[in-house]
């Protein structure tokens, strides 16, 4: 029983950490640019695709660099991220967010077929970057997952001295509360943006680029993500980073219990879930009340 | 003097009236598919254009009528379009108000996201339940008989049943538009915050919007799925509901008959362009394209070069 429980807080977390790579890109862009950004999608499915790309022709003699490939695919997916929000986002600031949903969704169509092109349809694989297993009170856990769940951490501490403790964390986060008042203050607002856009994405490309050896990757997969991302930010409130860490947790937690439990509906447990807290707090947990 | 606009309508109406008489079966097929999206996007732009919500999860509805006939002749043996029409109605209205309930109490991006949520869910629910829905591989469905009268596929006949449905819905859809229901939920889009101070409820109006829409795009579903005789759980996901969403900003939201323009270029582009590999990629392209560079649509597009051409002769 002991067991059981470990295992499932431990798969929890996993979950748990990999849902809030992919949410808080979703909620800082959301912050700064006030845009549900669906291209995520698309920075998740290029970091796994990079990662591949990078372990693939990676020679032998520089193995030791393999643990390295998901940082590299992150930092190309920021570039492009960085790209996309220069040479198209940027027309549509002022739009309604009907078409800023639909330039980004139409943004994924493309990387899915541009990957479908160079990659092939079927799904790809790799070896897992490491068997050693870790015995936690019992229970034999993948080293590699509880990795991933230290550097989800590691994010979240860093995005938080980040925005605490250094200038470029307290302009975006200035920007995100009042960008009249923050560009009249003299802040290149739209530098501020385009810097959101490349962390966002780069942490997205992160989450992929790590998710490779557990999941592997097929084009669509980053769509499947992003609406697990979606689910926790809406639960969290839009904008609020700290608020997807505690809705990335409890997604987690409830999809390990469901997995254990109730196989076959634990994806309707999360969206049931999501669908009681938001008829009590409509605007998520940490939300503030949508502007009108 | 008749007006220009009336005049193209004419043309429109008359090329699908007298079609089968000329047109190749093939085209026949596509035009009898892009009356059934027609009758979706219309749905849909009852909510965009006229309630100003965006819904990302019209595919549920779709999903809901085309599983309602799959399920009851899977189970039920009912294979007749009068009831299976009635009740798919009753279902996807019955859905909408449910999830309406919920996603009504948010606005613009919110609202998007709770449908698209949704939506999500109906696919969940719909691939795991692989004993009873058949799971990923969908369910195979007859074409339904219409009192007894056994439709032909590919044959005319059915065609002429749609456009029978498609004019009916247009018809209905263009009442209620223009019907006093109608005025106000242009005016809940206007300014919801008026509307509430006129002492009605915002909310309500916006569900009952919600709920009409669903109960026509569920019919869509019952007739897509009639055409495509393959009930699968995709219907309900992401992809149907963008698709949808673009049909209407394609044609052109801000006009009536935009998303029926919006679906017929979709449908015939999308089966040009599906057999190449690419499709997906052209499709992003042209939403990218359109949103930048035609956000009035086709018909908004078309209507501003014909204004400026008939100014040229003019002049």
């Amino acid at each position: 029983m002991l067991e059981l429980s470990i295992n499932i807080v431990l798969n929890g977390l996993f979950y748990a950490g990999i849902l809030f790579l992919i949410s808080a890109g979703l909620q800082i862009i959301f912050g700064v640019l006030r845009i549900v950004n669906f291209a995520h999608a698309g920075a998740y499915i290029l970091g796994i695709y990079f990662t591949y790309a990078i372990i693939r022709t990676l020679p032998p003699e520089y193995s030791f660099l393999l643990w390295m490939a998901p940082l590299i695919a992150a930092v190309l997916v920021g570039l492009l991220g960085l790209a996309f929000e220069r040479g198209l986002l940027k027309l549509i600031y002022h739009r309604s967010h009907v078409f800023q949903i639909l330039v980004t969704a139409g943004a994924v169509y493309i990387v899915d077929d541009l990957i479908r092109f160079t990659w092939g349809g079927y799904s790809i694989s790799v070896g897992p970057l490491t068997s050693a297993t870790l015995n936690i009170g019992g229970v034999v856990y993948p080293l590699y997952n509880l990795l991933i769940i230290l550097v989800a951490l590691a994010v979240a501490i860093l995005l938080q001295f980040l925005f605490r403790k250094t200038d470029i964390g307290r302009v975006i986060r200035a920007t995100a509360h009042d960008e009249e008042m923050t560009k009249a203050m003299g802040v290149n607002v739209s530098m501020v943006k385009a810097l959101t856009f490349l962390f966002g994405s780069a942490i997205a490309g992160l989450a992929g680029g790590l998710m490779l050896p557990v999941t592997g990757g097929w084009p669509g997969v980053g769509n499947e993500y992003l609406i697990l991302g979606f689910v926790v930010i809406a639960l969290a409130g839009l904008g609020s980073v700290n608020g997807a860490l505690i809705a990335a947790l409890i997604i987690g937690l409830v999809n390990s219990i469901g997995v254990q439990f109730f196989p076959e509906i634990e994806l309707a447990i999360i969206f049931i879930i999501m669908a009681v807290i938001l008829t009590v707090k409509p605007s998520g947990l940490f939300g503030a009340v949508p502007r009108h | 003097m008749l007006r220009r606009s009336n005049f193209i309508l004419i043309i429109g109406l008359l090329i699908l009236a007298t079609g089968p008489a000329y047109l190749p079966g093939f085209t026949i097929y596509l035009l009898t598919y892009g009356m059934i999206m027609s009758i979706a996007a219309l749905a849909l732009n009852l909510l965009l254009g006229y309630t100003g919500l965006m819904s990302f999860g019209h595919g549920m509805f779709i999903g809901a009528g085309a599983y309602t006939v799959a399920l009851m002749m899977k189970y039920a043996g009912i294979h007749s379009f009068e009831i299976l029409i009635p009740l798919s109605i009753l279902i996807s209205a019955g859905l909408a108000a449910l999830v309406g309930c919920f996603c009504t109490r948010q606005i613009e991006i919110y609202f998007s996201m709770l449908t698209l949520a949704f939506g999500e869910l109906l696919f969940a629910l719909c691939s795991k339940f692989y004993s009873f829905t058949g799971g990923t591989d969908g369910i195979r469905v007859k074409m339904p008989t219409l009192f007894g009268y056994i439709f032909s596929r590919g044959a005319t006949d059915f065609y002429y049943f749609v456009l029978a449905l498609f004019l009916l819905c247009t018809a209905a859809i263009w009442v209620i538009c223009h019907s006093p229901f109608g005025k106000t939920i242009q005016a809940v889009r206007d300014n919801e915050v008026r509307v509430g101070y006129l002492g009605l409820s915002v909310m309500k109006y916006r569900l009952i919007a919600f709920t009409i829409s669903g109960a026509f795009t569920g019919l869509a579903g019952v007739l897509a799925v009639s055409l495509t005789g393959h009930a699968v759980p995709e219907l309900f996901q992401i992809f149907t509901s963008i698709s949808v969403v673009f049909m209407v900003i394609l044609g052109g939201h801000t006009f009536f008959l935009g998303p029926v323009v919006g679906a017929m270029v979709f449908v015939f582009l999308q089966s040009w362009l599906k057999p190449l590999f690419f499709w997906q990629f052209f499709l992003g392209v042209s939403i990218i394209l359109l949103v930048i560079f035609l956000p009035g649509g086709v018909v908004g597009g078309v209507s501003i070069w014909l204004r400026k051409a008939l100014a040229k002769i003019s002049s």
